[in-house]
């Protein structure tokens, strides 16, 4: 949330993993059973901080078990999760916390558009505007060409999204909008 | 209209936020919970530049029949992944699919989370994982499938587009909105007012449970921009 730091943020999350899904020991026991932590952050420049991980790791009492960064652009959480399956899956590691955050408003909405768009080539893609949506309108006219996409069936995705995320307590862009006046 | 053909509305917008899940063996699952979920995931990666995306046969899931793609292969300009389609995602639900002993992912999933930062790489993503043959990936929307109620609902907690996409969480948050759906939990998360509260709103007057009954599996997406890396994890109930 704005206004938080991103340790924080980290912590909220946590601490509604540890105390409210009715795990059957206490966040102590569970904390304590921790013994590989993958995390995940798109950018360092959105934080402007490198190796968050390692305040995060801290803030949230785990010090000083191992944390090792993960980035693959939007595939981040995922990636995420993976390394953090891989750690149980190969019998590394017991039990694997997978963590991710990310704080865009330490940035203008034009400087975030410009580092996201960096997950282009830099040779081509990124210099369409070096915007974020860049990248995703040339996909968006292509497959518009090739299958006779309208504008209306990507209008219902958009339309569905705002409105379910009016039932959920932590959206940043609820709406109710009709189709036709989309 | 925030790039052409994408209105803003279509796009999602810069978050902030935090995701988390843990992951433990199978012993430890049972001690911690009893409503643990298995986890199958798998990745996939591909060039950077799309156009470098060297045309390709596609990889065909197991529902998929030898020789379906002809006619599309034979279209003007056809080639696959193009810019219309991901590898990395076909790949990534390939394997995915393989490990949890999917056939067939619209029969077996019983909702989806996709990483819809705007609206066409949604649509695309349907092609990708299966849930409708390349080239008509817009039924899926169409035809009802994707809603609530519908045979796979997509996104039900609003995804990237309406809930948020902190970038770093976003892969994580989509497979708690997934654990929650299979663990039965989409009410205790979503309809409690305390949690409301805790993000400064109030809980609508209208409020309902967008709760898939009896899910027994769900799949979410992950996936870097351009499709240079994509996950795909499925949470299955093991309770």
């Amino acid at each position: 949330m704005p206004g938080m730091r991103l340790e924080e943020q980290a912590m909220v999350a946590f601490r509604q993993m540890l105390e409210k899904n009715g795990l059957k020991l206490s966040p102590p026991e569970v904390k304590g059973r921790i013994n590989f932590i993958a995390a995940g952050s798109f950018a360092d420049h959105f934080q402007d901080q490198l190796l968050c991980e390692a305040k995060v790791t801290d803030y949230l009492g785990l010090d000083p078990m191992c944390n090792i960064g993960v980035k693959s652009g939007g595939a981040t959480g995922g990636s995420t999760v993976l390394s953090a399956a891989m750690a149980i899956a190969s019998g590394y590691a017991d039990v694997a916390l997978a963590i991710g955050w990310e704080k865009m408003s330490e940035v203008d909405t034009r400087t975030g558009n410009y580092y996201i768009s960096m997950a282009a080539c830099k040779d081509f893609e990124t210099r369409l505007g070096r915007i974020y949506s860049a990248y995703y309108a040339p996909m968006a006219v292509r497959f518009t060409w090739a299958n006779h996409l309208s504008e209306e069936t990507r209008a219902k995705v958009a339309v569905k999204n705002h409105l379910y995320a009016i039932i959920h307590p932590m959206p940043s862009s609820p709406a109710n909008t009709p189709c036709g006046m989309y | 209209m925030a790039t052409y053909p994408l209105h803003f509305l279509e796009c999602s917008a810069m978050s902030d936020g935090a995701a988390c899940l843990l992951l433990c063996d199978e012993k430890t699952a049972y001690k911690l919970t009893d409503r643990p979920c298995e986890l199958y995931i798998a990745g996939g990666s591909h060039t950077l530049r799309v156009a470098d995306r060297r045309d390709m046969p596609i990889p065909l899931l197991p529902h998929e029949t030898a020789g379906m793609y002809e006619e599309l292969n034979k279209r003007e300009g056809a080639r696959w992944p193009g810019f219309e389609s991901f590898a990395a995602a076909r790949f990534a639900a390939y394997f995915a699919y393989g490990m949890a002993g999917i056939k067939n992912p619209l029969d077996e999933i019983n909702l989806i989370e996709t990483h819809d930062a705007f609206t066409i790489c949604d649509i695309q993503t349907y092609g990708d994982i299966g849930l409708r043959p390349y080239g008509q990936e817009a039924d899926f929307i169409e035809s009802g499938d994707a809603y609530y109620g519908g045979k796979c609902p997509a996104n039900l907690s609003g995804g990237l587009i309406g809930t948020m996409h902190a970038i770093g969480a976003t892969g994580i948050f989509l497979g708690v909105e997934c654990l929650w759906q299979v663990q039965g939990k989409y009410d205790q998360f979503h309809g409690d007012s305390a949690i409301w509260e805790s993000f400064g709103k109030k809980k609508p007057a209208d409020w309902h449970s967008l709760q898939v009954a009896n899910a027994n599996q769900a799949l979410w997406e992950s996936h870097a921009g351009v499709g240079s890396h994509v996950t795909i994890g499925i949470m299955r109930k093991a309770f």
